[in-house]
């Protein structure tokens, strides 16, 4: 054996290279506080290490990109650990950097000869924040795709060549195949190799210098192994605790496991929740003290002479006080950054509309693995077609803009925001003028209009219509007299009434609410005709006034009638009709005031609609119907 | 051991306990460092050899629910009498990885019709290594362009071929006219007939 080594001694020389990179002398003893150097090695070789792993399942273009992180973090063994790991690994690098900056300037290990090295270390942080800002789009997500869209946004702003710098990074004028491919290649090749090189250099120069003596010792010397190492050893094995906990938590919790996955990018989508990474929050923050044109003095101008000054450290350094003023300054940019990462969040938490984007987009997100499992896979066209067509989710962005002006949906937009208008240049909450949908169609809907009609349609006692009010028709109409007529009679019947709602709710077929019971139907369905209760009778029948064709019968029960058509009540076809044109004689005819929507939405938007509000869409385990 | 010459002498006049003090910490170092290095790598094997996992695998879809397993692939009539291979794609519905497609080639048979009428079916792919077969007109025999093995119309192997097996047959169902047949891939280059799974 010995015969090897020494053969193999006298020709690379490995020993002499062993001595110089193990037994590198550490005046006054191995410490804890020269670690963070030696965790930023090792968290970065474990973004290596997974990175490649990931690289080889992950396929970046815009139809794919997406879909394959999916793919890894939910079919692949083992997916969501190792993306957990590249994941937290990255933010930890984040911190990690910032600390072993910090501890360098204290320590005034920035002074010469070791300014260069500095420096080095500033181009290594650069590098390191570059890996973060690629590798934040590569999933694609929703989130990814909207904050490095800010990003290259800023990027164009810079004088001369901004534009074609974005259009170079971007690889064209849009967002698509090719800006996965130049992040990819960014941030698998380029970045990595460029730290690769600069580490060596970083350590080379270092290992030169040596360590800068922490109030030096020399009865206690001691060399990097095993001392140091040992301590270094820790403290990486506590990064990697801290990183598999991080990733452990949602499951700890009793989620989806891995980090988050947003859902598909969408451009057309009203992306309300982007934010960078957290360690970017503070730029964000920083850039909305800059109106208008000045953007470029927040973006570009002061963070450039922040990190000048940075570089000018080792200079500033020399002078009697400049060592005091070096650590002042940075004391002022971390605080700086943390107040102002402090205050984007503090904003972000007292902001609704903010919150509720937020978990609209958690809801995205938890609901697109139930799209796809239906599906039964993801078609070539990509995951965001999915979501796109599902009622579930786009069902309420529709009621939101077209609906909730009028109506509510328990009490909110449809998205589990307020509804709110500006008066006296305040905002305040909105009155509904038309019936909020919430249990639209279903058994409590068809009880309440039925024995308490005035107050299910109360909200239209706010509406106007061409400057006249709505109510009266309804609130003073024949419905209202006879529902307040037949209240008690239908309230001692509660047999009777149960069965007439159990006809009513059947003529919907609707499939989200539980099966309606036959004999209750049947029930219901004489009492419909002929208005007889099991004690006393109601004051008209429906039949006098409302036409329907009953669900699965041949022939019309009633044909005739003044008042809102009922075949099919409660049903997409019903309510299609109703939202089509409001005022077809079918439907409300001259009472109406609801505007016709059938020239404000399309085929696709109508059927989303429809099928939302009578719940027809792939099943979820999501709770529905809102906060 | 050399480590520990070196170290006495990088450690020259140390204390007497230092040695064994500092065996104690070499091996703690030596663990930990290299759990630290495992962790990534156990958790990038895990997903690497995800293809090696007896997967349940996802059923492709035909282009009918008639025959399990079966592809439509041609009608009766589109088959010359004499016995003349015909080229035939075979279209299924196919998952790749994260995406279900359908109706996609998931690969080429050849069809040919015999004396007696019978059909025979032939995987496109040279049991040798590979590569598509091509129908040689004037020799009326298969020749591979890759590595020059040739098989008669019947798909036998010539003495001289590379290929150490005949041409793969596939399993075929004539319904209502329509020829179906059973797609499979076959491993290559051994002389028993082993399907690719």
């Amino acid at each position: 054996m010995n015969v090897l080594l020494n053969w193999l001694d006298d020709r690379i020389g490995y020993r002499g290279l062993m001595r110089d990179a193990l037994y590198e002398r550490v005046p006054g003893g191995a410490r804890w506080r020269y670690v963070w150097g030696s965790t930023l090695v090792t968290t970065f070789f474990v973004q290596v290490v997974t990175g490649f792993f990931l690289w080889a399942a992950y396929s970046a273009n815009a139809r794919g990109a997406w879909e394959s992180v999916f793919y890894i973090q939910h079919e692949m063994q083992g997916g969501w650990l190792l993306r957990g790991i590249h994941h937290f690994t990255a933010q930890a690098m984040v911190v990690l950097l910032v600390l072993h900056l910090m501890q360098v300037v204290i320590d005034g290990a920035y002074r010469a000869p070791r300014e260069i090295n500095f420096w080095i270390g500033l181009g290594l942080m650069k590098i390191v924040l570059g890996l973060s800002l690629t590798g934040y789009l590569l999933p694609w997500d929703q989130k990814g795709f909207w904050a490095t869209k800010v990003a290259t946004n800023i990027m164009a702003i810079t004088p001369v060549v901004g534009p074609d710098l974005q259009k170079l990074v971007v690889g064209g004028a849009d967002y698509g195949h090719h800006t996965l491919t130049r992040f990819f290649a960014i941030h698998a090749g380029l970045l990595p190799a460029l730290l690769i090189g600069m580490l060596v250099l970083h350590i080379y120069v270092f290992r030169r210098h040596g360590l800068t003596p922490h109030r030096p010792d020399p009865a206690r010397d001691s060399t990097f192994w095993p001392d140091q190492i040992l301590r270094d050893a820790v403290a990486s094995l506590a990064v990697m605790a801290a990183v598999l906990l991080l990733v452990l938590l949602p499951q700890l919790r009793g989620e989806s496991p891995g980090p988050e996955l947003g859902a598909p990018a969408d451009p057309s989508d009203q992306f309300s929740a982007a934010r960078p990474e957290w360690y970017f929050l503070f730029l964000f923050q920083f850039l909305k003290y800059f109106p208008g044109e000045s953007e470029i003095i927040g973006a570009l101008v002061i963070p450039g002479a922040v990190m000048f000054v940075l570089f000018l450290m080792p200079i500033i350094g020399r002078w009697k006080l400049g060592h005091g003023f070096n650590v002042g300054f940075l004391f002022a940019i971390v605080i700086g950054v943390g107040a102002l990462t402090g205050i984007a969040l503090y904003e972000d938490a007292n902001d609704a509309s903010f919150q509720a984007a937020k978990r609209r987009a958690h809801r995205d997100s938890a609901r697109i693995p139930e799209l796809i499992e239906s599906a039964a896979g993801i078609r070539p066209e990509g995951a965001a077609s999915l979501l796109a067509q599902d009622p579930l989710t786009q069902g309420p962005r529709i009621f939101a803009k077209q609906c909730a002006a009028c109506h509510r949906y328990n009490g909110h937009n449809g998205l589990g925001t307020a509804v709110v208008e500006v008066r006296d240049g305040r905002e305040i909450e909105a009155t509904a003028t038309a019936t909020d949908l919430g249990n639209f169609g279903s058994r409590e809907w068809a009880r309440s209009v039925l024995v308490d009609y005035k107050n299910h349609f109360t909200a239209l006692g706010h509406a106007t219509w061409n400057g006249e009010p709505v109510g009266p028709a309804f609130l003073e109409g024949d419905m209202a007299a006879w529902s307040e007529e037949n209240r008690d009679a239908l309230l001692q019947n509660e047999a009777d009434l149960t069965a007439l709602v159990e006809f009513i709710v059947a003529q919907g077929q609707r499939m989200d609410l539980p099966a309606p019971k036959a004999e209750l139907v049947a029930r219901g369905r004489e009492i419909f005709e002929s208005g007889e209760l099991a004690d006393g009778e109601l004051t008209m029948s429906c039949i006098d006034c409302h036409a329907i064709h009953v669900v699965g019968e041949d022939e019309p029960l009633s044909e005739d009638g003044v008042a809102p058509v009922l075949t099919g009540y409660g049903g997409a076809a019903w309510l299609k009709l109703f939202i089509t044109d409001p005022s077809a004689a079918e439907a409300y005819g001259e009472n109406n005031a609801m505007p016709a929507f059938v020239e404000k939405l399309s085929e696709q938007e109508f059927s989303l609609l429809v099928r939302w509000l009578t719940g027809d869409y792939v099943p979820t385990e999501l709770e529905v119907g809102g906060d | 051991m050399t480590a520990e010459q070196m170290n006495r002498s990088t450690d020259a006049g140390g204390d007497p306990i230092q040695p064994r003090r500092g065996f104690l910490t070499q091996i703690l170092a030596l663990v930990l460092s290299g759990l630290v290095a495992l962790l990534p790598f156990a958790a990038g094997l895990l997903v690497f050899l995800d293809p090696l996992r007896a997967k349940q695998r996802r059923q492709s879809g035909g282009s009918g629910a008639a025959l399990d397993g079966y592809h439509k692939v041609t009608r009766l009539e589109s088959l010359p009498d004499d016995g003349t291979p015909q080229y035939f794609k075979v279209i299924a519905d196919r998952w790749d990885a994260w995406n279900y497609i359908p109706n996609e080639p998931i690969g080429a048979v050849y069809l040919c019709k015999g004396e007696d009428g019978d059909i025979v079916a032939f995987n496109v792919g040279c049991p040798h290594a590979g590569c598509a077969v091509e129908f040689a007109a004037l020799k009326r025999e298969f020749m591979c362009p890759c590595h020059s093995s040739s098989f008669s119309i019947a798909g036998e192997r010539s003495a001289s071929s590379p290929s150490s097996r005949n041409l793969d047959e596939l399993p075929i169902e004539i319904v209502d006219g329509d020829v179906w047949v059973e797609f499979m891939n076959y491993r290559t280059g051994t002389s028993e007939k082993i399907p690719v799974t």
